[in-house]
């Protein structure tokens, strides 16, 4: 297992665990970032941070650097 | 009777709102143009009316803005006491799995939910098809399929909101707000599991390896949108665009409403034969209202560009672009939506606020929200700068007065950022920037959406201005034409007509008044007539504009075709020097940027704050800020000059 933010562009990989207070998990969760959804990086911002990221294929979703390194991912 | 319109942010409530009441919320292609629920009514069957609600959009059953706890807050409460209440969850049909969740969960406690799939048309373009009786018997959900835009499925939602609410609903086993979060987190990761499984049944041609012809799009229009080079200098592009235009592509149709007003002036001079009368209608009320009635060109070009960029989707974008820029200053992507917003009225962008996740940030934002150049700024800045910056100037082929008008929205914006970072200073700082913000996809504003959203902001404006600048001129009408005095025997003039009101003006009881609170803003380099301008815009700062323009009528009896402009132009003081310079347009124009003259931007911040201690420490810092660079400004460019 990876942090979300050490994915390559393009390389889709799974959601395996959430690490973070659990009412912060719940939003996530509820955001469609969940335990098996499968994200795939997009790219950069243009100042590096956040980044842009596609979740389930059907989600557009920018998250903050800080929290991707809190999300971690395995190769799907 | 109550029906209530909820669902995630951005699922196109506020236009089947819109659509079902006639009432005009306002709609955007970005989360959060809901922030306060709306109560529209739309007729029963006993002709007993059923009220609707517009809730702001929910993502979680744990919220984390104030918005969010504003729907489900209202949610509880209604079911608490009304066994008749129903919620009709509104979900995007090409989103199903993402926006089902919600709905389920409240399903599974117990609340009365009918699933209002929105959206259909977009679904069909994006090649997919639902299977409607499977999805209601799976989730054992009502479910009714519209198109908010094309006005499709309406009749069926209203004849299942007339089911509704003659229906009487149990109450639910549990309440959101009594569960707790462990609790909460495992039904909602059911529910969404639930919801993935469900969806990939009901939505046909769709597996999950599908991407959908609108994300596919979107991704790649952000390539260029948020691109290292181009992104920023696109960005940058808009801004300019947005800002400049007001300035250039309103002057001919501001040309036309001051000749119009300045027509309709002599006309009523000349067809009311009382005096006092038609000197009350023509010098008061129309030199008042109309002072501001002509500004109404470049607040809807303002208006039009702004809801552009809202609807287009472009906004979320240009947020997560501004994102890593704005931390320095202790402020967020989320924050650049209000404040955007704030650039047309501080109101909605004080309110926007309620979307952002930390309350601290939240209080930050609303205290420099005001330093964003409001449309009631436009008015006053385009009578300075188009009576002293010269019309033939031009930068790099762009008009002079264009780029100040630019320079006047980017200093707001410095100004913003300086008070940002003394405020990181404080104990209201957070570190970090926007933990995650979702982008809509690309969507073409409809011209019929664009001009109706122009049109009523307008309406609003001249409603709103034209109440108190209605007012404010009458009264000043009364005190600038009373007590009567006459020009003493052996003065000496040339223009008898002109030396008699002016005589009059400066002896009235607005020159006593004007005389006595000059002395404050001396400094500034304002005399009584400007200081009087400024006194009357505590209210709202149009009311400048409509002050001065009731003052010059009055006093230039004999011109009235003089516009407001040459009247500032040609003002003469005792000694003949021109009485207003560019170091006095340099004072008014940083006084006006920053002071906070706006008796609704206070009372917003009172109640979005729920005290009086941020609008008094806002009003405090925003006087004093203002007071000090207009005198270094007026000194300075005397001193330059």
């Amino acid at each position: 297992m990876t942090p979300l933010r050490d994915v390559k562009e393009g390389i889709p990989c799974t959601i395996r665990e959430i690490r973070m207070p659990l009412s912060d998990q719940l939003h996530m969760v509820s955001l469609g970032l969940y335990p098996s959804a499968v994200i795939c990086k997009i790219r950069k911002t243009p100042f590096g941070d956040p980044v842009e990221y596609l979740v389930d294929h059907d989600l557009l979703i920018t998250v903050e650097n800080a929290i991707a390194d809190r999300i971690w991912v395995a190769p799907t | 009777m109550m029906i209530a319109l909820a669902g995630r942010p951005n699922t196109g409530k506020t236009s089947l709102f819109n659509a079902l009441t006639g009432r005009t919320q306002r709609i955007a292609n970005f989360a959060g143009t809901t922030v306060e629920k709306a109560i529209g009514e739309i007729p029963g069957e006993n002709g007993e009316p059923i009220q609707l609600v517009d809730l702001p959009g929910v993502v979680t059953p744990l919220p984390t803005t104030r918005d969010q706890k504003v729907s489900l807050d209202f949610i509880d409460d209604e079911i608490r006491r009304n066994s008749k209440f129903s919620i009709f969850w509104v979900a995007e049909a090409s989103n199903l799995d993402h926006d089902l969740s919600m709905a389920l969960l409240f399903h599974r406690l117990g609340y009365p939910v009918v699933l209002v799939l929105n959206m259909m048309d977009e679904a069909e373009r994006n090649g997919l098809s639902l299977d409607l009786s499977a999805l209601s018997k799976k989730t054992g959900m009502t479910v009714i399929a519209t198109s908010a835009r094309q006005e499709k499925g309406l009749d069926e939602l209203r004849v299942a909101i007339l089911k509704e609410v003659t229906t009487v609903h149990e109450s639910p086993s549990r309440l959101l707000d009594t569960i707790e979060p462990a609790e909460l987190f495992a039904k909602q990761s059911e529910a969404v599991h639930s919801a993935r499984q469900i969806a990939d049944v009901v939505v046909k041609n769709k597996t999950s390896a599908t991407i959908l012809p609108k994300v596919r799009q979107a991704i790649a229009l952000d390539r260029f949108f948020l691109h290292p080079i181009a992104g920023p200098i696109f960005f940058m592009m808009v801004m300019v665009v947005l800002f400049n235009s007001i300035f250039t592509w309103a002057a001919p149709l501001t040309d036309w409403l001051s000749a119009g007003l300045d027509a309709a002036s002599v006309w009523t001079k000349a067809s009311i034969p009382s005096v006092a009368l038609s000197s009350l209608l023509a010098d008061g009320v129309i030199a008042g209202i109309g002072a501001v009635v002509v500004f109404v060109p470049q607040i809807a070009i303002l208006f039009l560009l702004i809801g552009a960029l809202e609807k287009s989707g472009y906004l979320p974008r240009a947020a997560a672009l501004m994102d890593r820029l704005m931390r320095p200053f202790g402020l967020d992507g989320k924050v650049f939506v209000p404040l955007l917003s704030s650039f047309a009225c501080a109101i909605p962008g004080i309110m926007a606020t309620r979307t952002l996740d930390s309350e601290k940030r939240r209080i930050a934002t609303i205290l420099i929200a005001p330093l964003m150049t409001c449309s009631a700024r436009l008015p006053v800045y385009t009578l300075l700068i188009s009576a002293f910056i010269p019309a033939d100037w031009r930068v790099f082929g762009f008009s002079g007065q264009g780029l100040t008008m630019v320079v006047m929205y980017v200093l707001a914006i410095v100004f913003a950022m300086i008070v940002a970072l003394v405020i990181k200073t404080t104990r209201l700082h957070v570190g970090g920037g926007s933990q995650f913000m979702i982008f809509p996809p690309f969507r073409l504003p409809r011209s019929k959406e664009l001009l109706h959203f122009t049109w009523q902001r307008c309406f609003v404006f001249v409603k709103k201005a034209g109440k108190v600048i209605f007012i404010v001129s009458v009264l000043l009408w009364g005190l600038a034409s009373y007590p009567k005095v006459s020009v003493p025997a052996g003065a000496q003039s040339g223009d008898e007509a002109h030396l008699d009101a002016a005589y009059q003006i400066e002896h009235s009881y607005l020159g006593q008044l004007g005389k006595r609170i000059q002395p404050i803003f001396a400094p500034l380099g304002y005399d009584w007539k400007l200081s009087v301008g400024i006194l009357s815009a505590f209210a709202a700062r149009e009311v400048f504009v409509g002050t001065l323009g009731t003052i010059y009528a009055l006093e230039n009896a004999d011109e009235t075709s003089q516009s407001l402009i040459e009247n500032l132009q040609t003002a003469r003081g005792a000694d003949g020097a021109p009485l207003y310079t560019v170091a006095t347009a340099v004072s008014l124009l940083l006084f006006f940027a920053i002071a906070l003259q706006c008796i609704s931007t206070i009372a917003i911040t009172h109640r979005e704050t729920g005290g009086w201690k941020w609008p008094l420490i806002q009003m405090a810092y925003l006087w004093t800020l203002a007071y000090v660079m207009a005198f270094v400004g007026y000194q300075v460019t005397r001193w330059m000059m």
